[in-house]
Order: structure tokens, then sequence, then C-alpha cells
């Protein structure tokens, strides 16, 4: 199983875009039909993936591939509908792993994407709100973040939309420090709040 | 690429997880020298994500 998460770690760093430039030069360097492709398989590879930690490292490479994309002025409709269908299905304790990775995507990559994210935004408030009900404290990290990181890019009109959930960031920031088992969500969230 | 390149990055990247620093540092190498076709890189690393090819760890 590691050598999966080593794949995926190198992968993202090949296709990583340098600060001095706006697409990755070996992404420039494909051709249409094998982008297609590359594209297509993150997608399958993401979905069939079980392992939470493998799962959260495929989406850092479909983070990157998007960055190229959007970059690269192209779209990626499919990853969009794999977010929203993924977020519009009843939460389980199976698909429950879907669900965290579909939040880091939108946060990860709603910088370029808002546009497209926005126009489903009054689907995704109840959505929050209900991530927010559950004794889940990832999942409301997670639910956290991504709401930290749409509030800090829209408009004045959809921040007002997002004022409901600040008890429900404070809370959870205060039920991560309570919970000395959630160091790691404690330093997504001292991220968060610094950024 | 063949499934012979696949298995060969699976096996330097078996490497590179090592304990043992030589075996590590030599597999390192072997993984620089790769970075000269990255195309190729690109594919086998894609295929192993997919899991589309087996390997022993």
């Amino acid at each position: 199983m590691k050598i999966k998460s080593l794949a995926a770690i190198l992968l993202r760093k090949i296709i990583l875009i340098k600060e001095d430039s706006t697409i990755n030069k070996h992404w420039e360097a494909m051709n249409q039909d094998y982008r297609f492709t590359f594209k297509v398989n993150m997608l399958k590879a993401l979905i069939a993936e079980k392992d939470k930690s493998i799962k959260m490292k495929i989406c850092d490479v479909i983070t990157q591939v998007a960055h190229n994309v959007y970059e690269s002025k192209e779209k990626w409709d499919e990853l969009l509908a794999y977010i929203s269908n993924t977020l519009t299905t009843t939460l389980t304790e199976t698909n429950l792993i879907e669900v965290e990775s579909a939040l880091f995507l939108i946060k990860s990559i709603f910088a370029y994407t808002h546009t497209d994210i926005l126009k489903g935004i009054h689907v995704l408030i109840p959505v929050f709100r209900t991530y927010f009900t559950t004794d889940i404290l990832s999942l409301k990290t997670k639910t956290l973040e991504t709401i930290c990181e749409i509030s800090c890019i829209v408009d004045k009109k959809h921040t007002k939309l997002l004022k409901e959930f600040v008890f429900s960031i404070l809370d959870t920031t205060y039920k991560c420090l309570q919970n000395p088992k959630e160091e790691q969500n404690v330093n997504y969230l001292n991220k968060t709040l610094c950024s | 690429m063949s499934t012979e390149d696949i298995k060969l990055v699976a096996e330097v990247l078996e490497g590179i997880m090592l304990s043992d620093n030589n075996a590590r540092k030599e597999a390192e190498k072997k993984f620089e020298t790769m970075q000269t076709n990255i195309p190729g890189l690109i594919f086998c690393l894609g295929k192993i994500i997919t899991g589309k090819f087996q390997f022993k760890g």
C-alpha cells in the first residue's frame, strides 16, 4: 500500500507548478488525448481507493492536475461533477472518506473553480449544515476548512450566506483543541486560521 | 512503456522505502536516472496509483 502513496507523492511533485511559471512544463508537453486519459484515470483511482491516507494523496495529485488544467484555460467538468455527486449523496459511514476527500478537493481547487462552484452554493450550504450536526470531528474540520477557503475568496453577498457557520466553526475549533487525539485537525485549523 | 518498465519503477519505489541506507541511496540514484524520461515515469507512476499493476507491497 505504501508504494501507491509514494507514487502519488512523486507524481504530484513532477507535475507541480513552480513559482516562476503558470503551467508545469511536463503537463504542457502532454498531448490532449494523454491529458484526457490521465484525468480519467486519476478520478477512477480516487473513486476506487479505500485507504484514507492514499486517497488524500491522490487528491493532492488531482489538485495539482486541476491547477494545470485551469491555468491552461481548460475545464474539468468530470471532477466538479464527482465533487457535486459525492456531496449530495446521503452521508453514511461507508462514504465518509469520499465526502471528506470531496471537501478537501473543493478547498484545494476553489480559487480556480469558484465561478462554477458558487452556482451550487445554495446546495452546498445545507450540506455543510448537515456535516456540522454530526459527531465526526474530522468531517467538521474538513467542512470548516472548506468554508474558510470559500469565504476568503467570495464577495460580500456570498460571505453573508456563510455567516450562519460562525458558531460551528468556533465550536469545532474548541473541540479540536480539547481532544489531543485530533492533533492533525488542530494543525489543519492552525493553517486555516493563519491563512 | 511495458509492464517491465512499470515493474522496474515499482521496484525502485520499494527500494526508496527501505530502511537500509545503501539500498535506499542506490534506489534514489536509479529514480534520478528515470527522471530523464519524465513522460514514461508519469505513465508508470499513474499505473501504480491506479492499481493496474500488481506489485509485492
